[in-house]
């Protein structure tokens, strides 16, 4: 026994070693090849595809704006330290930007030789201009001349004109002009392709065809005409990235809205961090932009093919061709909302879970609107992070205060590259009447709490609405994400707290029930897993499964290193970024972990704990990572309600059984299919859609067959 | 008829070091339920103690958080709500300007409270809990609150205050006197002990005598007290401390300096530097009880100001039991400055039997007829110092005393009836009397009218009148009275009286013999 004690210390102090742990930023790229295999997929619909294409080009802009960014900020600070993975941040840059070549190298393929064909395979056509007629070309002169023309601002570069500043992720047409003396060097231009004008113009239809051009190319073609009487020598487009991750200056800032508005400002001119240029670029052009724009070699990426494909998105809603998409799965009604009933009566029954996007978020928009209207309601407080253009909630939340009752609101503001649409709704929540409070200095708000105060005949009572996601109808069409409505009076006392420690009315009381980041999440996370491993080591049965959206924090996965060394199963479902190394042999055997891409997009934090047979569950808006647990302020708070629980014990047991969209992790970081042999076929988002339909015809039957059975009372 | 009714109230302290505001649902039968609880740290104490006054950023800081306060009593559309202030603003030179910003600034009216209020308001508190186990008011109970500068200790029996007591060897007093004795011993904590010996010697054997059961305990770092013996013992009470603990905890804690103390238990300076004071005199308290340990309520001001609004909006019985708590410690006042307790008490009986008769003409309230009441029973209190000008000796001890759950205002009150009781009526040369309100005047002359009705008819001490009755007729006020004895002396004093009262009442007293 003693022999087997220093075995496991042993093991425990190579837990340091950093070939434990895969590097943050490649684990990432993985989890965006991730999506890039969806749009290669042949079973998905072509218009999803074509969104999962231009996702893996959005997710990239803003890797490159912000994660790349600060690699390059440590870098040109002479900064060496390595990452967890042991990598310094040279070895990380260069790292990233041969992962990165390789996925754009794909993601063309996949369009060029995969999308374009099944496009063409439906009659919709893009055309390159050497493919356009007669008839097409004169049809684009004219709209050249009356539409684009206009916006147009052509420049050079010369002795008196410096180059100009070229806007984050705009779209440029770089071009070499003829000197007007022969002996000089030619003159370097460029040109904006305006972002006010469609990026693909649409030609006159002509049958059944639809046929497209870009609006780069329509410019090229006009080129000479931009710069009379010099010589276009050649010319391509380009597009850069800008360092967008500019941490805001908050010391000092008195008014952060101000601060904010100043920031926006700002990021336009970040360093240039990538260079997308065509493949066919002339050399010398290429040269003068690295040399202007200050580009490594390696974050310049030559393209074949269109500069970024997030137009596939727009393209994807185009009207008609409904047969190439998802087929239409509408949010259900939670069976305990079904009957017209008052919402808070509903709620004083009974907790209730909603399972979203499979069940409706109208429910939580009704008890905002519901509260607003209700003349027992006293007050509702909200946490907003990010929400809808025009949104229901924010609509509600200002009726309310016109109708006298005292709302306050904690807007975040600082959600990453949302902040102008916050600033909006937030100005207007202001001039109805709102208590608008922007967050505590130096923490970003991220938990997701309704609190609604009712003076109700015995008393003050309160209803608590918490969810792993944001108060946003359109995203809750499309995130998973759990909600749990609660009249509960310790989440009632709790929630209280928080908002009184978030609008800086008080310091943070004794919580009963909620735990809390920065205050007590992180301790509670590590309690809960060393309390798995000690059960473990005295009753021999210890199982942890969790379901989070990224797996960061170094404290966390040895936690968990040590809980797999001590034998205890673990079964993680981690959608993006995960730096705990499966497989390694004596520290990690027992941990799996798996990622779902799928049609929506996993966004639920669920973490279950065995407890000695005493299971504990518990949601939260938290992931394992840093930033979450120590620069956030979130919760987690515990499912007790035994129905509930089963329910997210089944939700987590059908993620496990996914052996469609769910993919296992590799040892090397990498991720592989589910092997199927002898398992039942499901797709779990499939799955619960179907549960959730289900759910409602059986409640309906229930309710039809007891309409006339008079109620008895046993 | 029996529907529940409940309504919604703010307790507000600003304390020196922090600002708290509790939110409380109460029944009509008395039930407190806390709603909402909320503190944020302060810098008033600081200013306050270390400047003399309360500095201007102080000023805005204190108004932008009570501001705060207003906006959650707003969020629950409070109407009810006391707001309080302690030394941290009471000993402040610009109180009043502060008091003044504050009203403005957040329209909330602050109220500055006394040592005696504090007290009453915590007794109130703590009673609550007593109440609620029904065990404890068969039981003897000690209650000790450990300040900074003094120690205060009262007992509890059958339900009503028995004793109470303040001695000067608070926490950081004992650790200050006895500093210069820290650095020529190496058994300091024996040296305190003595200390705090000779000095409760003469309270030790009534205590014992008292048959005491049950403890609570207050201030003093108790709380902390409680974690740490958590922790060392392996025990998890929250409310309550074993003597077993605590003797072991003595033992622990004064083998350690103050800077052991700090890195052992992981506390602040100033917690560690009262530690070994606090433990001590908690364990020197509790060994002369025979309670097994020390209960730690958790009872704050606010909770006294919500049982008093629990009282004053349930009707219930606690509120004749609060009364009873001041009742008793006056009657322990009296005592210890040798009153003739048969004579107060008649004084007493017939001051508020004329009080109560009188109601439609004096027309004054229950408040009132507290002052009457205290007033009877202390105004001999000055014969101590001397028989003659008792009367005014009398005057000086009330004022400086602190009568429980009474404000300044309403000592000097008391203690002008006091004045009044014999000899002299109120007159503008007195200083006394100009510096009170106008308001406050009547009172006290009216209350004075009465008492010295009652005076004179036990002139003798000797109670020779044992009833009599009352009745009004037109602007007469006919009382009968009935003896077996001699009255003479009484009729003549009474005579003597009645122009004071008649001219203050409107309405004059006739004294009749029946019997």
């Amino acid at each position: 026994m003693k022999i087997l004690k220093v075995d496991k210390s042993l093991k425990k102090n190579k837990l340091n070693n950093s070939s434990n742990f895969i590097n943050r930023e490649l684990s990432w790229l993985e989890f965006n090849d991730r999506v890039l295999e969806e749009a290669n997929d042949n079973s998905n619909p072509l218009f999803e595809r074509l969104k999962f294409a231009s996702i893996v080009s959005s997710n990239l802009d803003e890797f490159f704006m912000i994660r790349v960014a600060s690699i390059s900020d440590q870098i040109s600070a002479d900064f060496t330290e390595k990452d967890i993975a042991g990598f310094t941040p040279e070895q990380q840059f260069l790292k990233i930007s041969q992962k990165a070549q390789q996925m754009i190298q794909a993601q063309y393929n996949c369009f060029n030789r995969s999308l374009i064909l099944g496009l063409k395979k439906e009659r919709i056509f893009l055309l390159k201009p050497k493919e356009l007629t007669q008839k097409q070309k004169k049809y684009l002169d004219s709209y050249f001349t009356k539409n684009i023309y206009p916006v147009l601002t052509p420049m050079v570069v010369d002795q008196s004109r410096p180059f100009p500043l070229i806007l984050n992720k705009s779209l440029n047409i770089c071009l070499l002009l003829e000197a007007e003396e022969t002996d000089n060097e030619p003159v370097f231009g460029t040109v904006q392709v305006p972002s006010v004008l469609e990026r693909l113009i649409e030609l006159p239809v002509n049958g059944e065809n639809r046929s497209f051009v870009f609006l780069e190319d329509v410019i090229k073609m006009n080129m000479q005409s931009l710069y009379e009487g010099h010589k276009v020598l050649s010319l391509a487009s380009y597009r850069i990235t800008r360092n967008a991750d500019q941490g805001l200056e908050e010391e000092g800032a008195e008014d952060l809205l101000l601060a904010i508005e100043q920031f926006l400002k700002k990021r336009k001119w970040g360093a240039v961090i990538r260079l997308e240029v065509e493949s066919e670029i002339n050399e010398q052009l290429l040269n003068i932009l690295i040399n202007m724009l200050e580009t490594r070699n390696e974050m310049v990426f030559r393209i074949k093919g269109p500069l970024d494909l997030t137009f596939l998105m727009k393209m994807s809603s185009m009207s008609g061709f409904e047969y190439l998409r998802y087929e239409t799965c509408k949010p259900q009604i939670s069976p305990d909302f079904i009957l017209e009933e008052d919402i808070f009566d509903k709620i004083s029954q009974k907790d209730v879970l909603v399972h979203h996007p499979f069940e409706s978020f109208e429910c939580v928009i009704e008890l905002v609107k519901n509260a607003a209207l209700d003349p027992k309601v006293l007050a509702i407080k909200q946490t907003l992070y990010r929400v809808s253009g025009n949104s229901p909630i924010v609509e509600a939340l200002a009726q309310a205060a016109e109708n006298g009752k005292q709302v306050t609101v904690l807007v975040e503001l600082k959600a990453r590259f949302d902040e102008e649409n916050n600033i909006l709704w937030a100005k207007r929540l202001e001039m109805s009447g709102c208590h608008v409070i922007y967050g505590l200095v130096g923490l970003k708000t991220h938990c997701k709490v309704l609190l609604v105060v009712r003076l109700e005949d015995d008393g003050i009572k309160r209803y608590v609405h918490m969810s792993t996601g944001n108060y946003n109808d359109v995203t809750a069409k499309f995130y998973t994400d759990l909600g749990l409505f609660t009249s509960d009076p310790y989440f009632g006392a709790d929630a209280s707290a928080l908002f009184n420690m978030l609008s800086g009315y008080s310091r943070l009381t004794k919580m009963y029930k909620i735990d809390i980041a920065p205050i007590t999440l992180r301790d509670k996370f590590i309690k809960l897993i060393k309390q798995e491993t000690k059960n473990k080591q005295q009753t021999g049965r210890g199982k942890i499964v969790a379901k989070l959206n990224s797996l960061v924090d170094e404290e966390i996965i040895k936690a968990l290193y040590e809980a797999s060394i001590e034998g205890v199963e673990i079964d993680l479902i981690i959608r993006g970024i995960c730096c705990l190394k499966p497989g390694i042999p004596e520290i990690s055997e027992n941990i799996k972990i798996r990622s779902i891409v799928g049609r929506y997009l996993e966004h639920s934090r669920i973490f279950y704990f065995f407890n000695n047979g005493e299971e504990q569950i518990f949601l939260s808006s938290a992931d394992w990572m840093g930033r979450n647990l120590d620069r956030r302020v979130e919760i987690m708070f515990p499912i007790e309600n035994k129905e509930i629980k089963m329910k997210i014990k089944d939700i987590l047991n059908i993620c496990l059984k996914d052996t469609v969209k769910a993919r296992l992790l590799k040892n090397d970081g990498s991720y592989m299919n589910i092997d199927k042999r002898g398992k039942e076929i499901i797709n779990s988002q499939e799955y619960f859609y179907k549960h959730a339909v289900d759910a409602v015809k059986e409640r309906e039957l229930y309710e039809e067959e007891n309409y006339f059975k008079p109620n008895v009372i046993t | 008829m029996n529907k529940k009714k409940r309504d919604l109230f703010a307790a507000i302290d600003v304390g020196s070091n922090s600002m708290r505001i509790t939110i409380a649902q109460i029944s009509n039968e008395g039930k407190i339920d806390i709603i909402e609880d909320l503190r944020l740290p302060a810098h008033i104490g600081r200013d306050t103690f270390s400047f003399g006054r309360i500095q201007v950023n102080t000023i805005h800081e204190t108004c932008d958080m009570l501001n705060g306060f207003v906006q959650i009593m707003k969020d629950y559309r409070i109407k009810n709500y006391r707001a309080v202030c302690t030394s941290g603003i009471r000993e402040a030179e610009n109180k009043e300007y502060v008091l003044e910003q504050i009203r403005i600034r957040t329209g909330l009216g602050l109220e500055i409270i006394n040592n005696a209020q504090e007290r009453y308001l915590m007794y109130k508190a703590i009673r609550g809990i007593i109440v609620e186990s029904k065990k404890s008011t068969e039981k003897n109970t000690f209650i000790m609150d450990i300040r900074a500068g003094g120690i205060e200790i009262s007992v509890y029996a059958k339900g009503s205050l028995r004793f109470t007591e303040y001695i000067k060897i608070g926490s950081l007093r004992l650790r200050e006197i006895l500093a210069s004795l820290e650095k020529k011993t190496l058994d300091f904590p024996s040296i305190m002990e003595e200390f705090i010996e000779s000095r409760i010697h003469f309270y030790k054997n009534q205590l014992i005598e008292m048959d005491i059961n049950a403890f609570i305990g207050l201030g003093g770092e108790l709380r902390t007290i409680i974690d740490i013996c958590n922790r060392e013992f392996k025990t998890k009470d929250e409310k309550y401390l074993s003597k077993i603990s605590l003797e072991k905890f003595c033992e622990k804690i004064k083998l350690l300096t103050t800077d052991q103390i700090m890195g052992k238990y992981n506390l602040l300076r100033e917690e560690a530097q009262v530690m070994l004071p606090c433990v001590v005199l908690f364990n020197k308290f509790l060994q002369t009880t025979k309670a097994e340990s020390i209960s730690a309520p958790l009872v704050s001001l606010r909770n006294g100001i919500l049982a008093d609004f629990a009282d004053a909006f349930s009707e219930s019985e606690n509120k004749n039991d609060a009364i009873n708590d001041i009742i008793s410690s006056v009657w322990y006042m009296g005592e210890k400055y040798l009153i003739d307790i048969i004579h107060s008490k008649h004084i007493e009986k017939l001051s508020l039997l004329i009080f109560d008769q009188t109601r439609k003409i004096h027309r004054l309230g229950e408040r009132e007829r507290l002052y009457l009441r205290v007033a009877s029973i202390l105004h001999d209190v000055g014969k101590y110092m001397n028989l003659s000008k008792h009367d005014l000796h009398s005057f000086n001890i009330i004022r400086s005393q602190d009568i429980m759950g009474f404000s300044d205002r309403e000592c000097e009150i008391v203690a002008n009836i006091a004045r009044y009781h014999s000899e002299e009526i109120p007159h503008n040369s007195h200083e006394n009397y100009l510096v009170l309100e106008d308001r406050d005047q009547i009172i006290v002359s009216k209350l004075a009218g009465i008492i010295r009705i009652s005076e004179a008819l036990d002139i003798s001490h000797r109670q020779k009148i044992k009833e009599i009755e009352i009745a009004i007729t037109g602007r007469e006020l006919i009382m009968s009275v009935k003896s077996q004895e001699d009255t003479l002396l009484e009729e003549w004093s009474f005579a003597s009286h009645m122009t004071f009262f008649e001219e203050v009442m409107g309405i004059k007293p006739i004294l009749r013999r029946k019997g």
